[in-house]
């Protein structure tokens, strides 16, 4: 009896031990599982969203609130963003890019009465204004005429070229008939009166004394002005002297630093990059704090510093209107702070 | 430790199993949420327990004559419990557990006697049997539905069948057996011969059809749908976000009642309704090792029947189709007369559960005849509800009731609490079946989720991979998979009949291109027509009541000048009582006198019937938050092409 | 012995696990097998169209056969035959909306005289089936002359599929009549039709499709394109005995019809319908479903090049 009591026993235990193994099997087994991740959380949190394009509100070169009644829609909007401009402008996306691009919306509007007749509209939203003011300047058609518009708009004989805020705007037309003008300049309207400028203004602009100033040759470049690649942000416009003799455009330039030490390092950089890579001094011929002209690769460079800011003319063939220019810029710039 | 392990009695392993299969079951209902934590699903099989549960895979192999993936694991269960007995009874089912921890409090202080009233074999124990024979029954209906249309089929065969069962039934009648096999020849065949007569005469799929409700009854479901939809929406708030369940009262009251009615006998569940166990009964019949007494001397003491979990009666003649293994006997002994080994009990045994031909036939009858007549409501056809919106992946409706254990696994796994327990809407087949309810949740069903399908132990919502769900890839020709459709209610929708902008809907529509546009009107507001008293280069001054002040400057206030040609219109920038501020400034100014409406632009929401999937992130969104103005209904849907909205697909 | 049952059932058990088990799952379609229509045209050989006169139909229907060989040329003996004939609705015959059961009757008698074993008169009515059979007079004239009308129930369609269509995909077809047919001959009366302009013989064969068809209205040129594709009769008959001229395809005022008195056979549906539109004063070119399936080779549009051969009847 006791013998089988202890047989019994024994068997018990023993499979009891067993199935507390099986149990640990399990658990093994489930624990190995649980590596091998369900298809649901594969998706969830590997896959990038499919939808990566930024769908914001409806973007202003959309909303019909900006189509005059004349147009209607040729085409589909289309949204780019900096990693497909490429795909619709090609090689002119570098422009837009290295100037803080951030979204272009696109369409194609047809007259509603002559179907044939279309152009396609551009918004470029460059994310602030002085980057919308940027790429408006540097592709500045020479025979833009006037266009009262905003503060920085022209045409030309089939296009409109316009900054509100912080959007760039193109319209181009193939068949630049007076309607299609008319209605492009409605559109243009309309798109401003929808989407305010607002109050904030290019601060530098007003620094460029405005006697002798071209119109509208002011411009922004943002990366490797002349270049020079800490030159990051120089706003430019030309002047024409009244003389006679010479009838040159000079470049004048200025760009504003943090503080007049930046500045002055700025213009000491400048000066050595202008030396270090073929660039000579000359006499200076006015006297005067714009210091020694720099003749370099034929034309000369003026750079001086006043007060935050590092101006000065660029390439200017001749020396008398470089100095000229750049002394008038500096006194203009010196009465401006006093003003 | 070593000698420990090796030294436990088998009751304290079998405790130990049960405690791990209850935490194992909690574990996985708490990491059923999508993500890729080690508290979240990874790749944890959070359908394990479901999935060794041979009721369901029997059940669904009745309906859809195919055992579904995973389900396979139920074979294991199967091979065990024909080898060893209703262990998973007293080792795995977590329900059980429950069950008897709450029989073990409720019995802890009562006497010998008492406890030992209270673990007689009762005859109502029979009545699971035949819950699950109607459950069952009501599964077969599509089987039998094919054997009946086999007489029409081949009518010459049919026909000798006819002829021969009629003359079969009539030979065994006319021999007097009372009972016996012969008897239940008798009756196979008088069936076989109405069967066959019923195939000429009608069309079987309207006297019979197959629904599988199982998982009203079955306890893994049960309890898992307990747990997910009931006991762990208490803590969730800890980490997400409560989460809601309509109508989980019913849920948390079927559970709550089982619980409770261990205080009056323990196990009651398991004993006389689970039909899990019922089918396990029925598979024990002929198990090598059972439990049973040893030839010797017993004491009568009864000591046996004090913890006796199935009532199997282990002191007299024992019930094995009750007995749960739950080993308590076997320590109770002094004698060391109980035994589990291939020996019959010497006692003796019950040899079947005592069911009743009559309630065999009964509960069989029952069972299939209450699939169609649930049916007559005409919900599977042209009464359907199309406030049904099943969530992506479900099957057509018929065969989503066939494989639906409504277990609540989906309902739990959604990441925007979206998914809900039905109460009558898909009708009684459909109760606590999934449906998808817009207003509650964190948003509507998520564009690039496709966890409910890849959760589901069934397939009733099928795994879909995120091309098929998004129409993308070889999926691009059949389109996204649609659940349904939003329409707007234009009479509640604000700009349609309140003159209030708003576009959340179209903002917040995920596809690409969207599936609601807008287009623009300019409405004259409510007091809108002014006379201007003075202006200048950009304002005016009207007459009128004072306008609120502040109010017109959001970018959505225009004005217009009566006469101005169409389209003519300025942004108001700003107000005050009576002046306008004009963004911009009039190339005339307009003469004091002259008439000007104060319009708003309003963008009125469209919807693009091919484009949308029925998602519901629309109604979710919709600031109208009492009876939304835009709400998805389950027309178009893609698992139904008789709901289709459109001639093309 | 207990442990070799106990065996025996754990191998039943496994069996059946293993060979019914499915790896995949169910599939998005829950569709079972497609079923199509036959081909019944015949092989072009002697005159394609005839175009009758007179106000006798039964007449000019016999007039029109024998023109092209007699009904003989297409009935032979054994033949089953089913009749598509146009009971939408539960119209009266004086409307016009519906196929005359007088001619009915007699293309029924027709084809029995011909030998045909049997005739099957069917359609999938808009409106209830049996009212619509009845109201209109053709269960009656075809059961006296001999045919079978076969009503539509759930169980009479199922499911096909038209090679390259954008409509007709996995969609309920009216197959359960056709079961061992032979030939199918189309009865179609001419109708002004508001959404598709005419209801002629191809617009007939719409009434072989099942489920909420009318969604097709939405395309409905296109569907009358595929359905043409999908139905290849035998012989096509135009009743355009009494022309309803305006607010088809239900019409409801005598006003709307006109006697134009004409009959027209043909084993080429789409000219039938050509010259059908002329009836309605319409052209073949302002029904775009007529260019469609021109352009698909199943007929011609110009059928005057059929060289009809006309005659009449009083």
């Amino acid at each position: 009896m006791s013998q089988s009591c202890n047989e019994r026993e024994w068997t018990e235990r023993w499979v009891g031990f067993i199935i507390l193994l099986c149990l640990a099997g399990i658990a093994a087994g489930i624990y190995l599982k649980q590596f091998s991740f369900n298809p649901a959380v594969l998706v969830a949190t590997v896959a990038a969203p499919e939808t990566a394009k930024p769908v914001s509100s409806p973007s202003p070169g959309e909303t019909p609130s900006t189509l005059p009644p004349e147009l209607a829609a040729l085409s589909a909007p289309e949204t780019f963003a900096p990693d497909d401009l490429f795909n619709k402008i090609d090689g002119k996306a570098d422009l837009y890019l290295t100037a803080g691009f951030v979204q272009l919306h696109c369409q194609r509007f047809a007259l509603k009465a002559a179907n044939d007749v279309w152009m396609e509209w551009f918004v470029y939203d460059m994310g602030a204004l002085p980057q919308a003011f940027s790429v408006f300047s540097l592709q500045r058609r020479s025979e833009a005429q006037a266009l009262d518009l905003t503060e920085f708009a022209y045409q030309t004989q089939n296009a409109l070229f316009f900054v509100c805020g912080r959007y760039y705007v193109e319209a181009v037309t193939a068949m630049p008939t007076e309607p299609m003008m008319a209605a492009m300049r409605a559109m243009a309207r309309q798109f401003v009166a929808a989407n305010p400028p607002g109050a904030t203004r290019i601060p530098e602009l007003k620094l460029f004394p405005p006697e002798n100033l071209e119109a509208g040759s002011q411009g922004l470049q943002m990366a490797d002005a002349f270049g020079f690649d800490r030159f990051t942000n120089v706003f430019t416009a030309k002047y024409r002297l009244p003389d006679g003799a010479t009838n040159v455009e000079v470049l004048a330039f200025l760009e504003m630093e943090k503080t007049s030490a930046d500045a002055a390092a700025l213009r000491d950089a400048y000066r050595s990059f202008l030396l270090a890579n073929g660039g000579k001094e000359t006499e200076s011929q006015d006297a005067g704090s714009t210091g020694k002209p720099i003749e370099f690769m034929g034309n000369i460079e003026i750079v001086f510093s006043e007060d935050n800011a590092v101006a000065g003319v660029h390439a200017v063939p001749d020396a008398a209107s470089a100095a000229k220019v750049a002394r008038l810029l500096a006194d203009g710039m010196r009465k401006g702070k006093n003003e | 430790m070593w000698t420990k392990l090796t030294a436990m009695n088998i009751v304290t392993v079998r405790r130990i199993a049960q405690i791990f299969f209850f935490a194992l079951f909690v574990w996985f209902c708490v990491v059923t949420s999508v993500g890729d934590r080690w508290w979240q699903l990874r790749g944890w099989p959070v359908n394990w327990l479901l999935q060794l549960d041979p009721l369901v895979a029997f059940g669904t192999l009745l309906t859809t004559k195919t055992v579904y993936a995973g389900l396979l694991w139920a074979l294991a269960t199967v091979v065990l419990t024909i080898l060893l007995g209703r262990f998973f009874c007293g080792w795995v089912c977590p329900f059980g557990a429950v069950h008897q921890f709450i029989g073990w409090l409720g019995r802890r202080r009562k006497k010998h006697a008492v406890r030992v009233a209270m673990n007689q074999y009762h005859n109502g124990q029979a009545i699971k049997y035949y819950i699950l024979i109607a459950m069952l029954a009501a599964a077969s209906g599509g089987l039998l539905a094919e054997v009946l249309r086999w007489p029409r089929e081949k009518p010459v065969m049919g026909l000798v069948v006819l002829a021969a069962s009629l003359i079969l039934t009539l030979w065994f009648a006319t021999r007097k057996v009372v009972s016996g096999w012969k008897k239940t020849a008798e009756w196979f065949m008088g069936l076989l011969f109405i069967g066959t007569a019923l195939g000429f005469l009608v069309r079987p799929e309207v006297i019979v059809a197959s629904s599988l409700q199982t998982g009203l009854l079955d306890p893994i479901p049960l309890i898992h749908r307990s747990m997910n939809l009931v006991i762990l929406t208490a803590f969730d708030g800890l980490a997400t976000g409560s989460r809601f369940y309509m109508a989980a009262w019913s849920i948390a009251a079927v559970f709550l009642a089982a619980l409770l009615l261990n205080l009056w006998m323990p196990r009651f569940y398991c004993r006389f309704v689970c039909p899990l166990g019922a089918l396990f009964g029925v598979l024990v019949h002929w198990t090598p090792w059972r439990i049973g007494k040893r030839q010797g001397e017993c004491s009568g003491c009864e000591l046996c029947e004090n913890n006796c979990e199935g009532a199997c009666d282990p002191f007299g003649k024992i019930h094995p189709h009750e007995c749960l293994l739950c080993m308590n006997c076997l320590r109770a002994c002094r004698q060391a007369q109980m035994t589990y080994g291939p020996r019959r009990s010497a006692a003796g045994e019950v040899p079947s559960p005592g069911l009743t031909r009559r309630g065999f036939l009964t509960a069989a009858a029952s069972g299939l005849a209450a699939v169609p007549a649930v049916r007559l409501a005409g919900l599977l056809n042209q009464n359907w509800n199309p406030g049904v919106v099943r969530p992506p992946g479900a099957l057509a409706e018929e065969d989503f009731l066939q494989r639906c254990i409504k277990c609540g696994q989906c309902m739990r796994v959604c990441p925007t609490n979206v998914i809900q327990p039905a109460t009558l809407e898909a009708g009684w087949e459909g109760l606590w079946s999934p449906i998808l309810n817009f207003r509650v949740g964190t948003s509507g069903c998520q564009l690039n989720c496709i966890a409910c399908g890849n959760v589901c132990p069934t397939a009733a919502i099928r795994p879909l991979s995120l091309d098929e769900k998004l129409g993308r890839s070889e999926f691009e020709e059949r389109g996204p998979f649609r659940m349904g459709t939003a329409f707007m209610d234009r009479g509640r929708c604000l700009p349609w009949a309140m003159d209030k902008p708003c576009i959340v809907c179209q903002e917040n529509c995920p596809v690409s291109p969207k599936a609601i546009y807008v287009r623009e009107e300019f409405q004259a507001v409510r007091d809108g027509a002014r006379t201007i008293t003075a202006a200048a280069a950009d304002r005016l001054t009207l007459d009128g009541a004072a306008l609120r002040p502040g109010t017109l400057g959001t970018g959505d206030y225009f004005v217009r000048l009566e006469n101005a040609a169409a389209g003519e219109r300025r942004l108001i920038a700003d107000n005050s009582g009576q002046d306008l501020k004009v963004a911009g400034s009039w190339p005339a100014v307009p003469a004091a006198g002259s008439r000007i409406f104060i319009e708003v632009r309003l963008q009125k929401p469209y919807i693009d019937p091919a484009r949308c999937t029925g998602c519901g992130v629309c109604e979710h969104e919709c600031p109208v938050s009492g009876l939304r103005a835009i709400r998805v209904s389950a027309e178009n849907e893609s698992r139904n092409k008789r709901h289709s909205l459109m001639a093309r697909a | 012995m207990r442990a070799a049952k106990a065996g025996a059932a754990i191998v039943a058990a496994g069996g059946v696990g293993l060979w019914l088990h499915d790896r995949k799952g169910p599939s998005a379609n829950t569709v079972s097998e497609t079923v199509s229509l036959p081909d019944f045209s015949l092989p072009p050989a002697g005159p394609k169209m005839s175009i009758v006169t007179g106000a006798d139909r039964v007449k000019t229907v016999n007039r029109a056969l024998a023109a092209l060989g007699g009904i003989g040329r297409f009935i032979k003996s054994g033949d089953r035959v089913v009749l598509k004939v146009n009971a939408a609705f539960a119209s009266p015959p004086a409307l016009s909306a519906t196929s005359h059961p007088d001619l009915v009757a007699e293309v029924t008698r027709l084809c029995l005289r011909a030998g045909a074993a049997s005739v099957i008169v069917t359609d999938n009515p808009i409106n209830d089936p049996q009212s619509c059979f009845s109201l209109t007079g053709i269960a009656k004239a075809a059961e006296s002359a001999g045919a079978k009308i076969a009503l539509p129930t759930r169980s009479s369609f199922k499911p096909t599929t038209l090679a390259d269509a954008t409509l007709i995909k996995d969609w309920p077809l009216l197959i359960e009549p056709f079961h061992g047919v032979t030939k199918l001959i189309g009865l179609a009366p001419v109708k002004d039709h508001n959404r598709s302009g005419a209801s002629l013989t191809m617009k007939n064969w719409y009434g072989l499709l099942g489920g909420r068809r009318n969604v097709f209205h939405q395309d409905i040129h296109t569907i009358i394109f595929e359905l043409a594709r999908l139905v290849r009769p035998t012989l096509v008959i135009l009743d355009g005995t009494t022309t309803m001229l305006t607010n088809g395809p239900t019409g409801g005022s005598l006003d709307d019809l006109k006697a134009t008195n004409t009959m027209v056979a043909s084993t080429d549906a789409v000219a039938a319908d050509a010259f059908g539109a002329t009836l309605l004063g319409k052209t073949a070119a302002s029904l775009p479903f007529i260019g469609k399936a021109a352009a698909a080779g199943l007929g011609i549009a110009d059928f005057e090049s059929l060289n009809p051969l006309r005659d009449h009847v009083d």
